[in-house]
Formats: C-alpha cells, sequence, structure tokens
C-alpha cells in the first residue's frame, strides 16, 4: 500500500531538473509554483504571499535561512510573476541537503504570519516605481479586505507537489538533487484543490504617471507557450525591438529622438505568452498620438526590412540564446530579462517545460529560427504589429 | 622553517591565481589580457580614464554625451555589423572612466579591434547630432531609477561638485557644442588614461599584440592629469527624486580596510530586510558605499542607528562581501569591469587588493564599518515623495 502510494505521488510530482555545473562554487536550489488565471482579489494575495512566504518556516527562521545562504554570497529570494512564484536560494555544495529542506519548508511549512503579511501591504505599494517598472508592471494590487486566511488559502491552492517545478543546479552529481528532494517529498501528497471564483476582470491599470514622461505600449496578441510559431514570435521581437539595428531603435530612437529606452519583450501571461513593445516618452505629441505614430513608423520600417535585417535579428538571437547578451525579450524576471548566472539557467531548465512543455534547449530554439525566410519574418512581425493594443499612461499624473 | 612556510604560502597563492598578463605601453596605456577558457565570449573592454576631464558644474554630463555620440560609429553602423555577427556593444560613463564593451566569440577579435579602432578615430560631431542625441538623453535621465536617483543626491551631498552624478542634466548638456566636445575627446582619449582588458577564451600573447596595436600608436596626454579633490562631509538631503531613503558611508579608496568594512557593513544590513540595495562603485579615490531601500517608508535609518549588536552580522557581511567580489572576477565581463575600472584609476590597481582587505577584516573593523553608516557618520538621503 505504501509503495502503491509513494508511485502515485511520483506520477504526479514534477520531475526534479538538473543543471551540472561542476566549476560553480554554489548550488542553486529552486522550486517554481505555477500561477493560475487569477482573480484581482488572488492576484493581490499572490503578490503578499511571494512576499511573506519565505519569512518564517518550520524548522527555519528568516535568519536562519539568511545566514546559511550568506556562507555562499547569496541570499534567499521570491519572485512573483504572471505565471509565477520563484523560489531560490543559493547555498555551498556541502550545505545542499539543508537548502533542499529550506525550500521543501518554504512551500510545505510557511507560517505566513500576519506581521509579514501587514508589513508588506503596507510597504508594497510605495516601493520602487521607476519608469521602466511601471512601464512594465502597469497595475497595482487593491490589498483591502485581505485576510490572511486569503493568502493561506491560496498557499495551499498553488503549493502542490504536481503544480510545483524544482530545479537544482551548480556542483551536483547527476542525480543527487533528484534522489534528496525524493527523499525528502515522499510524503508530500496532492490535496483536494478547492476551487477559486472564476473571476477573470482586470487589475487596476495605471492611467497617468508623475513627472513628465508618457508610457505607451502596443501589446500584441496571447499566444500559448506550446505555440508552434514560438521560434518565429520571438525572432519578430527581435527584428523590433532587440538590439541597436532593431525597428524600435531606428525608427523610434533615432529617427524620431522618441525615446531613450524601447524594446519588444515576451511577458508572460497565466496562459501563455504576449509581446509587448514598450516606449516611455515626454515627446509633446502625447502617448495617444505617439502610440499611432510608433505604429506606423514601425510598419513602414519592417515593410522595408532585408535579408541584412533578418541576418541582424539571427545574429542578435544567437547572440541572446547563446552568448546571454543582456538585452534579450526573455523578461522572465519583474524587471529584467532571465541573465547567464547560474540561478537562471536553473531557473530556465525548470521553467521551460513547465510553460512549454519542451526541455529548455536554446540551440534547438536557434536552429528553428536558422529557418525562418525573409516573408515569415515580416509577416509575423506585421500580424504582430497590427493587432496589437494600445495601453498609455498619460504622463503628469499625482 | 619560516622561509619553507612562506614560500609554500606564496606558491599556494600564486597558483590559484589564473594566468593573467598586465603590459603598460611606452604611452602610458595599460593592456590586461586574462584568458578564462572556459567562458563563452570574449568580453574586449576599453576605460578611459576621466582624470583629464573630470565633471564640473560647466562640463557636467559631457562625457556622458561623448559616449552616446562615438560609439554608434561616424557611419552609425557598427552596432548593425556587430549585431549581425552575434556581437553586441555598450558603454557606460562612471565618475573615474567611461567602459566600452564588446562581446564576441572566441574568433572574432579582429571584428572587436576593427570596432574600437573606428570608434577611437577623432570624431566630428555636428550641432544638430548633438541636439537630437541630447533629447534622446533627457529621456534616458527620466528613466532613473530610485536607487541611482538616492545615489546620486548622496554624491552630491558629501562630495558636491567632485561628487556630481557623472549621467549629466539636461540644463548641462543642451549647453554642449562641437568645440566642447572635441575638446573633451582630446583629453579624455589620451593614451595615459586608457585601460583596455580583454577576458575570455583567448591566447594571452596575441590578444596583448592586437591591444598593443590598437593603443600603441596614440599620444600621451600633454596635459596634468586634473583629480579632483574629493573632501566628503557627512549630512542629510530630504529631496532625493524618487522614494525611498539611503544611507552612504564616506568612505577612502577601494583598498582601504575602512572601505571593505563599510561594504561588508552595509550589506550585512540590507540582508537584515527583503528589499534593500547596496551600491558602490570601485574608485581609487574618496567614495560612498550605500546600503538603501524604495519603499516610503523604509525603517532602515533607524535599524542602523539602534542596532546594537554588530558582531552578530560579521560573518554574513563578510561572506557577502566576498561573494559580491568573487561573482564579478569569475565571468569575462565581470573581470573586464573590474579590472578595467581599478587599471583605468591606476595600473598598479587590483581587485585583489579588495579580498585582501576583506580576509584581513576584523570584527572590530567591522563594527567602524557599521559606524561609518551611522547618521551622524554618514549621508542620509531621503526621497521627496
Amino acid at each position: 500500500m505504501i509503495a502503491a502510494l509513494a508511485l502515485a505521488t511520483a506520477l504526479i510530482a514534477n520531475p526534479v531538473v538538473e543543471v551540472i555545473d561542476p566549476a560553480a562554487t554554489y548550488v542553486s536550489v529552486q522550486a517554481i509554483i505555477k500561477l493560475p488565471e487569477l482573480s484581482p482579489h488572488d492576484q493581490a494575495a499572490a503578490a503578499l504571499l511571494a512576499e511573506a512566504i519565505a519569512y518564517d518556516v518550520d524548522g527555519y527562521s528568516r535568519f536562519t535561512m539568511r545566514d546559511i545562504a550568506a556562507r555562499a554570497g547569496d541570499a534567499v529570494s521570491v519572485r512573483l510573476m504572471p505565471d509565477h512564484i520563484r523560489i531560490q536560494v543559493g547555498v555551498l555544495p556541502q550545505d545542499l541537503k539543508v537548502g533542499v529542506a529550506m525550500i521543501d519548508q518554504i512551500l510545505r511549512g510557511s507560517k505566513l504570519p500576519e506581521e509579514a503579511l501587514n508589513k508588506a501591504i503596507a510597504e508594497r505599494p510605495t516601493r520602487q516605481r521607476s519608469l521602466w517598472t511601471t512601464a512594465l508592471w502597469p497595475f497595482h494590487y487593491t490589498f483591502s479586505r485581505m485576510k490572511q486566511r486569503d493568502v493561506m488559502e491560496l498557499y495551499h491552492r498553488i503549493c502542490r507537489p504536481d503544480n510545483v517545478w524544482i530545479a537544482i543546479g551548480g556542483p551536483i552529481k547527476p542525480g543527487e538533487g533528484d534522489q534528496l528532494w525524493t527523499a525528502r517529498t515522499s510524503d508530500w501528497k496532492p490535496v483536494k484543490v478547492p476551487k477559486a471564483a472564476i473571476d477573470t476582470s482586470l487589475l487596476p491599470q495605471e492611467i497617468s504617471i508623475k513627472g513628465p514622461e508618457a508610457i505607451v505600449e502596443l501589446r500584441g496578441p496571447e499566444f500559448a507557450g506550446n505555440d508552434p510559431a514560438l521560434a518565429s514570435q520571438l525572432l519578430a521581437l527581435i527584428g523590433l525591438g532587440s538590439g541597436k539595428g532593431s525597428a524600435m531603435f531606428t525608427a523610434l530612437r533615432e529617427a524620431k529622438g522618441w525615446s531613450y529606452r524601447q524594446e519588444a519583450i515576451l511577458w508572460p501571461t497565466a496562459n501563455g505568452f504576449v509581446p509587448r513593445l514598450i516606449l516611455p516618452s515626454s515627446d509633446p505629441l502625447g502617448p495617444a498620438e505617439l502610440a499611432k505614430g510608433a505604429r506606423e513608423q514601425l510598419l513602414g520600417a519592417l515593410s522595408a526590412w532585408t535579408d541584412s535585417d533578418l541576418a541582424r535579428a539571427k545574429g542578435m538571437a544567437e547572440g541572446i540564446l547563446l552568448r546571454d547578451f543582456e538585452l534579450s525579450p526573455l523578461y522572465f524576471r519583474p524587471t529584467r530579462p532571465i541573465d547567464a548566472s547560474l540561478h537562471d539557467r536553473t531557473f530556465m531548465a525548470a521553467y521551460w517545460p513547465m510553460k512549454t512543455g519542451q526541455a529548455w534547449l536554446p540551440t534547438g530554439l536557434l536552429e528553428q529560427m536558422k529557418s525562418i525566410n525573409l516573408e515569415e519574418f515580416k509577416s509575423q512581425a506585421k500580424g504582430m504589429l497590427e493587432v496589437a493594443i494600445p495601453r498609455l499612461i498619460e504622463a503628469g499624473g499625482g | 622553517m619560516i622561509l619553507p612556510l612562506l614560500v609554500a604560502v606564496l606558491t599556494s597563492a600564486l597558483t590559484q591565481e589564473p594566468p593573467r598578463l598586465r603590459t603598460i605601453l611606452d604611452n602610458g596605456a595599460v593592456i590586461l589580457v586574462e584568458p578564462m577558457p572556459k567562458e563563452k565570449t570574449v568580453s574586449v573592454q576599453l576605460w578611459a580614464s576621466s582624470r583629464y576631464v573630470p565633471e564640473t558644474e560647466a562640463t557636467h554630463g559631457y562625457r556622458h554625451l561623448l559616449e552616446h555620440l562615438i560609439v554608434t560609429g561616424p557611419d552609425h553602423d557598427l552596432d548593425r555589423k556587430l549585431e549581425t555577427a552575434a556581437c553586441f556593444l555598450k558603454a557606460r560613463t562612471y565618475r573615474d572612466a567611461t567602459q566600452m564593451e564588446l562581446t564576441v566569440g572566441a574568433d572574432q577579435l579582429p571584428l572587436a579591434f576593427e570596432t574600437l579602432r573606428t570608434i577611437l578615430r577623432k570624431p566630428s560631431f555636428t550641432q544638430e547630432q548633438i541636439d537630437n542625441e541630447v533629447k534622446v538623453m533627457r529621456e534616458e535621465l527620466a528613466l532613473l531609477d530610485e536607487p541611482a536617483k538616492l545615489s546620486s543626491a548622496a554624491w552630491r551631498a558629501a562630495y558636491e561638485e567632485s561628487g556630481l552624478d557623472p549621467l549629466g542634466t539636461f540644463d548641462s548638456m543642451y549647453r554642449a557644442t562641437p568645440g566642447k566636445l572635441d575638446e573633451i575627446v582630446g583629453k579624455q582619449f589620451a593614451a595615459d588614461g586608457l585601460a583596455l582588458v580583454i577576458a575570455g577564451p583567448v591566447d594571452l600573447d596575441k590578444a596583448t599584440a592586437m591591444g598593443r596595436d590598437l593603443l600603441g600608436p596614440r599620444a600621451k596626454g600633454s596635459r596634468k592629469p586634473v583629480l579632483p579633490i574629493r573632501e566628503g562631509h557627512p549630512g542629510r538631503v530630504a529631496d532625493a527624486e524618487g522614494s525611498g531613503e539611503a544611507r552612504a558611508a564616506l568612505v577612502p579608496g577601494f583598498n582601504s580596510p575602512q572601505t571593505v568594512a563599510a561594504l561588508a557593513a552595509a550589506l550585512a544590513i540590507a540582508s537584515e530586510f527583503q528589499n534593500a540595495f547596496v551600491t558602490y562603485t570601485p574608485t581609487a579615490q574618496k567614495g560612498l558605499v550605500l546600503v538603501g531601500r524604495t519603499e516610503s517608508s523604509t525603517g532602515l535609518g533607524a535599524f542602523i542607528d539602534s542596532f546594537k549588536s554588530p558582531a552578530s552580522l560579521y560573518n554574513v557581511g563578510r561572506q557577502l562581501a566576498h561573494e559580491w567580489i568573487q561573482r564579478q572576477l569569475r565571468t569575462s565581463s565581470g573581470v573586464g569591469y573590474l579590472r578595467g575600472l581599478l587599471l583605468a584609476q591606476g595600473v598598479a590597481n587590483r581587485p585583489e587588493m579588495l579580498l585582501e582587505q576583506l580576509d584581513t577584516l576584523t570584527p572590530a573593523q567591522f563594527e567602524a564599518g557599521m559606524r561609518a553608516l551611522m547618521k551622524d557618520n554618514a549621508v542620509t538621503a531621503v526621497a521627496s515623495e
């Protein structure tokens, strides 16, 4: 009977993903909790959960966890994205077992104390709201009427073995991470999940921002993580807005002087991804005219794309996927793209299968891009732009 | 017995260091090559010291403006060529030097050097080009995040004119003319202010020879370096832009025990909070180590001023500071940054000096580092929101 139960758990839990890096000086232990489509109230609860989940857990105070991570010069960190919560800690190789135990306890034994939740409710709304952060997260959470039990309920709803992806990276032996995790969590059983109320309304959006800068966004259509055209969509985004040879840089910044930073990014959502073309600008035209003008300029630029633009986009894609360029559309961290660190490589090894059903193989993605011709490149970008919805935040708000 | 032991220790220290070669050319330019065979890419970083062109109220932001104008190349085609070849160029202006970094593949060093050669050719600008770029830079300044804004305010409060933010302001940069920028070019790219670092999967001798070809023909600066005298003082600035609060310890050069102690203390304090930042850009001159938070009510200052047991954070601070330095030295880009920034300020400067200070940091020094962040000794920058 016990064996049968263990087998059932093993079938339900996602496999532990390992990233072996013998040269690394620390081990990255991560849990990625998938977020479904959430109501605005639950999204606010998720924001609080991310703040408080590692504050105090059974067996480990946050200071104990801080001290263990500090031995590796690292820290426990929790990041919220629209489609997941990422919990991460770096530990010394000899502390791997305790690192695994800490992540397990955070997932199963978080106390979510009122103190931590109240602190988060007080601090979160006033935390750094730079222009770019606001552009990426152009909405605010409503914490009124939030109760500890709401956050706790969400915690139990999403922290289930079948909804969590574990990744361990660093100087570990093959199978070591899996073995440690499995041994520790063999008693972790899926529980009956209460159904959440269906509420697909949107979070309140920012309508204006203090200062002279407005934020203009052209948001393309959402597509599924397993969309067969993912490589093509990504290449189109790179053509439009990654690098200084991109259409946004040349047509909006260099030709028009509308902005300093303008990027086309791949933004995760609960149901897949959305392409987002973002530019903050103080140009007197104002956001509505800028959005219109940006679309026209970009359509004009891409209609003139040649094989040279395709070659540049493919070169840039190679730089992003294989050479870890900073200027990347892969915005899977709250305010910036993923990077080449062991933490982010470990994250991608678990996140990409969760998101797309495929292993994270940058060379494979690049191989798919190589077969894309100019016509497809232009058509994908054009299709994205033509139906993109403008989202505007006016300048001069309070 | 003592001597053999010493030799053993020295041998051990030497074997732990990767091979690297620093070459000082006759004209004063310095080249450092660090082969890192396991790295995927080569980082080629040219650093131009600000020693002949320190920020003043009259030229505030000109180096930054110049950086924008020269990195595109005279035909505005450098980036396109690089990106097509899966390479990348980025540039950044710091107080002590301007950085130009090329990321290229192991077999693409000639492309990196061709790009740098183009950038170093004497540029010429029109007023229209300058005006257009200043317009774009106004947008850049608006994008500064809270830590950068708090840092800028703290520097200004601590060091006044010699603490001016190298990014400049619109009010100063819009007065730039082609003539004024030409003057900056001549001073900033004098050979004895240049440091070139090549790190990654490269051949030590070949890369050094290429660096020599690039920088060897350049003329030495004809003027005496104008090092700003940074005399800092504690204080408080309550109208920083943005939100949040930062405490900044006034520290001597990067290789002093006080600086390392303040860095370790700042990192330890930051670890007490969920969302805190630490900023320190290594400088051979006096500088600031900042710790801050960006919430409107941070609790940071009260925590620092009332903290009673600094010894309890000694190990945490040391470990975090050690890794803060070491992580940069594990990547080709980080090596280029840290070594280049320090070399541009003096050919004898090495990041290992920071590590050495850290290795011998005592609890008493760490406590002094904590005290340097207390309000009577530090600069407090509080945002006006």
